[in-house]
């Protein structure tokens, strides 16, 4: 299965050819523990080199093997381009060598070169995988991660958005056997009005039945051309009222498969993908899916079917008019087909233009005041008019490509109409006796039944386009249901309850696969402590909290909760230990209660404005109307920042966490909030394992140590006291912020100044 | 300024005193790769910075150009062999400066034209653009805006 993910959308082996692995490990007698590939050469050609490591490095360019030894001495270098990347071996800090590579190759590389520094370091690296299997993953993660299935074929998207309809078998069955007596009962009123005139009209203007017989005859004729349409009506009503429910349900299954789905996902796919296109995929998607269930799928098939029954009955009636009528029709269907095709592309377009026009909405609303903030509100509006321009350019492409091919679909339907016409003429007029005599009532029916004959051909056309949009749009779906989370739930997860303890062993970590932002972590604390991070934006202190709550995992080392490995453990039951209060609390829209709720929904009244009251947040909750029952925005904009922070800290405080993460929690707010906030913290905090991450150092001096991280790394760790006395990263931080309150003071000292 | 460059493409500079290793960062590296340069250490601390690649002398607009070609090195596309959408990617196979290549970007990709240059990113973050091709670019068409 892999090697033909490799031979269908890669240019590289699937594995280090035998060849050079009988080289590695006969002619050099050393085991291989790690591989690479490169694809460029020093001069940005694309070529086959290897980059092996066993107890030595091997480099291979052109079946030649270079060897070098590894040692405290040995160091390794990458440098990133915006495309080629280089990874060089330095020796007693002189390069010695220099290998180029691609992106596609920069997750491999990148551990290799961690495996080579480990090696350096006299450690022996273990790996959970053999060499084929590490390279094999690296290489193609982020491929399986857009394409889970490499066989899955177009067609399938149809097959398997009908798959949706087997839990509605009954309701299905009922629907299209209503559609079928419909197209069955359609053939019979134009039989009946040739019959009407052959039998009954002609045989009395030959004087060959009387008038009343006529009539009587006639009267059946008509009497059983009503119960026809009656009946026709009817069936469509079944067919109808089942087929559009039924794509209710499965639009209803899809959306609420999709949403289920992407709750399961993790951070990294919601960090790669704007929210807009999310919620389109969600929302205008699945309605399209509708339109396909409900009319699309019976009717072609239904379609279909009328074309064939109605080519057999009009060859039936005169086979040489039958015949001329027929032969078009594989074309016209081949037209539509290939017109189809290419509409497919116009409407992933149009999509795709729809999703930015509503990434603009859910970027700006929410960011209004922002945009007011700048006076932006110009160049903003000019921004969704210029992208709702291009949605309509791209939707009237559409238009212009159906309007062009519908009108020519049609003309030579009728064409082949007048055709038909012209060649029963003679026929018509030609004598009774005459062998090639066409009689009016079979001439009528025929063309009753070529009138009928434009409309099965004219369903497939339309259907084409729904279907057109309609898997498209089940394309886009099935994308997101194919992604699979990274991080993955353990087989057997372990259901344990938090004591608190955290440790984090050589811990590396990196979002883009390449960079690590964390390197190699130690950590340690213990039950119940309260440990402050420090350091520089971008130093990787908010990436602990992330992989504490296991939003993404570890690239290398390991983090053990209470002693026991953080893969090992339930997720869900694990985050629900943990809370997290963050600078910029994000409440959902909804009464505080449901905020404070937000998950305990169990809670009790009481416990909720307890909750409120250890967060400090119960007075002045209790200033609005509607009290704990006020509504509050989307954002809870309603709310200023500190009484935000505040709701926040009672959510957390309701969901009596083991483990508390304060992100900054204070550094938003003026000093009187930050008291109170603080003050709120300082219940929070009781009895549980906190890890805090503060700007201002002044929060911290509680902490039972501090860790300075800098660079993804921890640079220096102590109490208050001792790092103050190390004239370290922490006391350059501590004399920055005690500057920066000294010239504020000034600055204010100089405005009262200024004022009197 | 004076650089130097050696065969692994370690870029030097010397400022004051001796050579020194950097790497060159251009602030805009798709609309302005030529100019506001840093020149990082290997700390990746900024030790100079150049508005300008052409103010510099010759000698060393040269090496630096010959650096700078690696690290805005894109593939440069001549022609397209086949465009394909398949589930979750679309897969084109194509022929570049570099020789013959395959990659796949995401559907939801579509090439922009940019600075009189076509780009598209593949899945794995690697660069090809084309400004005219040799052929195949009838399969490219409705891809591009």
């Amino acid at each position: 299965m892999k090697d033909n993910f490799f031979r269908q959308y890669l240019d590289q082996p699937s594995k280090l050819p035998d060849k050079l692995r009988g080289v590695i490990e006969k002619d050099y007698k050393d085991n291989i523990l790690f591989y690479a590939f490169c694809d460029l050469d020093s001069n940005l050609k694309l070529t086959q080199s290897w980059i092996i490591l066993g107890e030595r490095l091997y480099i291979v360019r052109d079946e030649l093997v270079s060897a070098y030894t590894i040692d405290k001495n040995t160091k390794v270098e990458e440098e990133f381009g915006l495309v080629a990347n280089t990874l060089s071996i330095k020796q007693n800090d002189k390069f010695i060598d220099t290998l180029w590579y691609g992106q596609k190759q920069s997750v491999s590389v990148a551990q290799l070169k961690f495996l080579i520094e480990e090696r350096a370091l006299g450690k022996i690296p273990q790996l959970e995988q053999k060499a084929d299997v590490a390279y094999e993953n690296a290489v193609l993660t982020p491929l399986l991660n857009k394409q889970s299935s490499g066989d899955i074929k177009k067609e399938q998207v149809s097959l398997r958005l009908l798959s949706y309809l087997l839990p509605y078998k009954k309701e299905f069955i009922l629907g299209a056997a209503g559609a079928v007596m419909m197209t069955l009962i359609s053939l019979l009123p134009a039989y009946l009005s040739g019959k009407l005139i052959d039998d009954i009209i002609k045989p009395f203007q030959d004087e060959s039945i009387s008038k009343t017989e006529a009539m009587d005859l006639g009267l059946i004729f008509i009497f059983t051309l009503g119960v026809t349409y009656f009946l026709k009506e009817f069936f469509i009503w079944i067919r109808l009222k089942k087929m559009s429910i039924l794509g209710e349900k499965v639009a209803r299954d899809l959306r609420d498969e999709l949403f289920k789905h992407i709750q399961s996902l993790d951070m990294s796919f919601f960090s790669k993908r704007q929210t807009g296109s999310i919620i389109s995929r969600v929302s205008s998607d699945t309605d399209r899916i509708w339109d396909f269930i409900a009319f699309g799928v019976v009717e072609v098939g239904i379609s279909t079917m009328t074309l064939i029954a109605l080519m057999g009955v009009l060859m039936g009636l005169d086979l040489k008019l039958g015949i001329v009528m027929s032969i078009p029709v594989p074309i016209f269907i081949y037209s539509i087909f290939k017109h189809g095709n290419s509409m497919q592309k116009l409407f992933l377009r149009c999509w795709r233009r729809w999703s930015e026009l509503t990434s603009i909405l859910s970027d700006t609303i929410p960011g209004i005041q922002v945009v007011k903030a700048f006076n932006q509100e110009k160049k903003e509006v000019s921004r969704f008019n210029s992208s709702n321009e291009a949605v309509i350019n791209e939707f009237n492409s559409i238009h212009h490509s159906w309007t062009r091919f519908w009108p020519k679909l049609m003309f030579s339907i009728h064409m082949l109409m007048v055709l038909v016409w012209m060649l029963a003429l003679p026929r018509l007029l030609s004598a009774n006796t005459s062998a090639e005599h066409i009689s009016a009532g079979t001439f009528v029916s025929f063309l009753l039944y070529m009138t009928m004959f434009s409309q099965p051909i004219e369903v497939i056309g339309q259907m084409s386009r729904m279907l057109n949009r309609a898997t498209s749009s089940a394309y886009r779906i099935f994308e997101i249901l194919d992604t699979k989370p990274v991080v993955k739930e353990a087989a057997s997860p372990i259901k344990h309850l938090l004591k608190g303890e955290v440790r984090f062993e050589n811990v590396l970590f990196s979002y883009d696969g390449v960079r690590n932002v964390l390197k190699g972590i130690d950590l340690q604390i213990n039950q119940g402590e309260m440990i402050g991070l420090v350091g520089p934006s971008g130093s990787g202190k908010s990436t602990i909290i992330k992989l504490i709550n296991r939003f993404y995992d570890i690239t290398g080392g390991e983090i053990l909760i209470d002693g026991l490995n953080i893969k090992d453990l339930d997720i869900g039951l694990l985050r629900k230990q943990i809370a997290v209060v963050h600078q910029d609390p994000f409440l959902f829209h909804g009464s505080i209660l449901d905020n404070i709720r937000y998950g305990n929904e169990k809670a009790s009244f009481k416990e909720v404005i307890d909750a409120a009251k250890i967060a400090n947040a119960h007075e002045f909750i209790l200033k609005f109307k509607d009290a704990y029952e006020t509504t509050i925005g989307e954002r809870g904009q309603t709310l200023s920042g500190g009484e935000r922070q505040r709701i926040s800290i009672a959510r957390a405080v309701l969901n009596d966490p083991k483990l508390l993460i304060l992100d900054e929690a204070t550094s938003a707010v003026d000093t009187e909030t930050e008291r109170k906030i603080q003050d709120a913290l300082d219940k929070l905090v009781e009895g549980r394992t906190v890890i805090a991450i503060a700007h201002r150092l002044s929060t911290l001096r509680k902490a039972n140590k501090i860790m300075v991280i800098k660079n993804g790394e921890v640079v220096e760790q102590g109490h208050h006291q001792e790092l103050m006395a190390i004239d370290g990263e922490y006391k350059k931080l501590q004399d920055m912020q005690t500057e920066m309150f000294d010239l504020m003071r000034l600055g204010v000292e100089k405005e009262v100044h200024h004022e009197i | 300024m004076k650089f130097k460059l050696d065969k692994n493409m370690k870029l030097y500079v010397k400022m004051a005193g001796s050579f020194e290793l950097v790497s060159v960062v251009a602030a805009f590296p798709k609309t302005k790769p030529k100019n506001y340069l840093s020149l990082l250490n290997e700390k990746g601390e900024e030790m100079g910075f150049i508005e300008d690649l052409s103010a510099l002398e010759a000698s060393e607009s040269k090496i630096l150009e010959k650096y700078l070609e690696f690290k805005h090195f894109q593939f440069q596309i001549l022609g397209f062999y086949r465009v394909e959408d398949d589930f979750g990617v679309r897969n084109f196979e194509v022929k570049t400066r570099q020789g013959d290549r395959k990659f796949q970007t995401e559907l939801d990709f579509w090439p922009k034209l940019k600075n009189g240059k076509i780009e598209f990113t593949d899945i794995f973050g690697d660069r090809f653009y084309f400004t005219s091709l040799e052929f195949g670019q009838e399969k490219v068409r409705d891809l591009i805006n």
